[in-house]
């Protein structure tokens, strides 16, 4: 298949970066691994802070989509030249095009690493990715079935931790942690939720209204203490030992459910197919390194980089960073427009490594 | 609590042990509370598992207990443990064997700094040389006494005449396993699986056919802190951690608890009788306590060994309950008899916490 631009990852910023080229008239093509497009839009329940349907707005975003999406690719090489890409999948099929715009996303923190929360031991220990299937799923039950009555939503795990090499803030679980317990409690009304947080980091518009809304209408519980250690009791219900920071004394804390607010993580598992790409990596892992006065020094480049693979972001800051970076695609290929697609692709191939 | 993880969260903490040929270095306090412990540990090692172990009559403390109370330098302890590694090495040995926990936490503490500051150990070296004119080699492999057991447990597990059974159901017994917190809380690399969940006991434990208790207060501390306890002011908070854990694990109805630590081992076994009189409470069947062994004991118990010939009768809270349970063939009228089979005085009995 010949393109101006493909797109891997058929997320929020692959497809608003697709939707946006299609228009202005270049041949795109998005591959994406998982069976079905929407990227982290499938797990997600609704959104903050408006609490929008996620099902709804990338029923949306697909509305538009009259443009090729190859679906359960696994690109197995992705070499170059001077001209553009060559990408091979498990299927042998090849991808031509001038440009590649990654836009890969991320991954959820293997909550395992921060072994003494009990992610993968205790049975009612979940992360916040699970609670948003049990959300879709309508129905929150602990390990024995049974509708929790406490339940304590553990924020910043896996960020700004430097003892799992994630010092870095995700900047969306604060907000996540306070949507899904004002979710819980829509669902649950007698439930009682602790929010366990380090401090709240809300810089998003309307966040803090959805903070204020989650205390005077919710009546959630802030703690600010860092969790140090849960426990399991006999009835699976768990302890949580923490530090309060404000009254300044140790405190524990039971609970029949513990929803660990996983962090941002970089997903590399495209990053061994990309040709001289570890100059692209800052030392949080995400690709590029976010400076503004560099922004446009790619732009005789081919290679692009839109999403939360750039950096943790919300879906709008997402969205948003992929429009930019669609136009800044657009340029390039305009540049290119004197050669035809075919011409293009002569030349040696060089593959990575 | 599911077990199908742990391997995943394990896998970081495989640790190296070395196969044989070590140089033993005693515990202090362990030689006064439980002496057999140590005894026996040589004994595992050299008749039932053919190593070559090495104990020495010249070293000395490591300074641990005077260290962490703050009446020992840094510098004292590092010369002081500069000289263990001097009669290591002077003994031609490579491979470090500590028995006690806080040993094991000072002698990786000290070896960290000297990785961190390769000055410091200049300086020690300097230090010690003064002194004593003594050089030393670093150790290749530091270990702890129950590394070892792990690391040859299911040999041993081959071996044992006793199984961690109730021998009248068949049922596994329930085992409380504490490692002592400098044993890996300090670095969590030094010990097998971790800071959290450390397996060297429990990996013994399940070997030899028992199973281990998970409760609330598992990873807490026994009690002891050595500024908890020595500092008489404090000692209210070493009692009431033990209390805590021993609450904590009541309800799990344990038949037995077994330690790493001689600091543990002591704390569990005499706090029993402490709480039973300041609390009126018990935690063993029929008014007796949970039986506490170190983790040699128990395998020496498994082996067939003579549990007053390694010394159990020293124990305050009986261990007769658990030798009914897992159907070891004793001589409860040999208790107190010394090796020249003359009787030795017994104890009194306490009025609340049953013995035999």
């Amino acid at each position: 298949m010949y393109t101006d631009c493909v797109i891997i990852g058929a997320g929020p910023a692959g497809l608003k970066a697709g939707q946006l080229l299609h228009s202005l008239g270049h041949k795109v093509c998005i591959l994406e691994k998982e069976e079905i497009p929407g990227g982290k839009l499938n797990i997600w329940y609704e959104l903050f802070p408006h609490n929008e349907s996620a099902d709804g707005i990338l029923q949306q975003m697909l509305a538009d989509i009259n443009y090729p999406i190859r679906t359960s690719i696994i690109i197995d090489s992705i070499s170059r030249n001077s001209k553009g890409f060559l990408l091979r999948d498990q299927n042998g099929d090849e991808y031509r095009s001038r440009a590649l715009l990654i836009a890969t996303g991320f991954k959820p923190f293997d909550a395992r690493q921060k072994e003494e929360y009990g992610y993968g031991i205790f049975e009612n220990v979940i992360t916040s990715v699970e609670l948003e299937k049990m959300f879709k799923e309508n129905k929150i039950t602990n390990s024995k079935g049974l509708v929790p009555k406490r339940i304590a939503l553990i924020h910043c795990v896996g960020s700004r931790d430097i003892k799992v090499g994630s010092e870095f803030c995700s900047a969306n679980c604060c907000i996540t942690g306070i949507k899904q317990a004002i979710e819980l409690k829509k669902m649950i009304p007698d439930l009682n939720i602790y929010c366990l947080y380090m401090d709240l980091r809300l810089g998003g518009r309307f966040f803090e209204d959805c903070y204020k809304d989650s205390q005077v209408h919710h009546k959630i519980q802030f703690i600010r203490g860092r969790l140090s250690e849960t426990n399991e009791n006999a009835d699976q219900t768990i302890v949580l030992r923490y530090e309060d920071t404000l009254a300044g004394r140790p405190a524990k804390l039971t609970a029949d459910m513990v929803v660990l607010l996983v962090g941002m993580q970089p997903d590399h598992s495209i990053l061994k197919l990309l040709p001289d790409i570890d100059e692209r990596v800052g030392s949080d892992g995400f690709f590029g390194n976010g400076r503004i006065d560099q922004a446009d020094q790619n732009s005789d480049n081919d290679l692009f980089f839109a999403g939360s693979c750039t950096g943790p972001k919300s879906i709008i800051q997402s969205t948003d960073e992929a429009s930019e970076v669609a136009f800044r695609v657009n340029k390039y290929l305009k540049k290119r427009l004197h050669t035809s697609i075919q011409d293009q692709y002569d030349g040696v191939w060089i593959q990575h490594p | 609590m599911k077990t199908d993880e742990k391997p995943f969260i394990w896998r970081e903490y495989q640790k190296e042990i070395s196969n044989d040929h070590y140089y033993f270095v005693r515990s202090c306090i362990r030689q006064n509370f439980f002496p057999g412990a140590e005894q026996v540990f040589i004994r595992i090692m050299t008749e039932d598992l053919g190593k070559d172990i090495f104990t020495d009559s010249e070293h000395t403390t490591c300074t641990g207990i005077g260290y962490h109370v703050d009446l020992v330098k840094l510098e004292t302890a590092m010369t002081v443990i500069a000289r263990q590694f001097a009669l290591m090495t002077q003994a031609g040995y490579k491979n470090f064997l500590v028995s006690c926990v806080t040993s094991f936490g000072l002698y990786n503490e000290i070896l960290e700094i000297w990785e961190e500051h390769p000055e410091i150990e200049e300086q020690i070296r300097q230090y010690l040389h003064k002194a004593t004119g003594r050089v030393f080699e670093k150790p290749e492999n530091l270990v702890h006494a129950s590394d070892i057991i792990y690391k040859f447990k299911d040999q041993l597990a081959g071996s044992i005449r006793y199984r961690l059974v109730n021998s009248k159901t068949g049922e596994p017994l329930k085992v409380i396993d504490h490692i002592g917190c400098h044993y890996a809380k300090i670095f969590p690399d030094k010990g097998i699986g971790g800071a959290e969940y450390p397996c060297v006991l429990s990996g013994v434990v399940e070997a030899f056919g028992g199973r281990t208790i998970n409760y609330p207060e598992r990873r807490m501390c026994c009690g002891f802190g050595f500024r908890q306890y020595f500092l008489k002011s404090s000692r209210g908070y070493s009692l009431s951690c033990g209390y805590k854990k021993f609450k904590a694990m009541e309800s799990y109805s344990p038949d037995l608890i077994v330690t790493n630590c001689p600091g543990c081992n002591y704390f569990f076994d005499r706090w029993q009788y402490v709480i039973s009189e300041m609390k009126g409470e018990t935690y063993g069947e029929n008014g007796y306590g949970i039986p506490v062994l170190t983790f040699e004991e128990l395998t020496a118990l498994c082996l067939g060994y003579d549990p007053w010939e390694i010394g159990l009768q020293l124990h305050q809270t009986t261990i007769e309950p658990l030798l009914i349970k897992m159907g070891i063939d004793f001589k409860p009228n040999e208790k107190y008899k010394g090796f020249s089979g003359k009787e030795l005085d017994k104890p009194r009995i306490p009025e609340l916490l049953k013995v035999y």
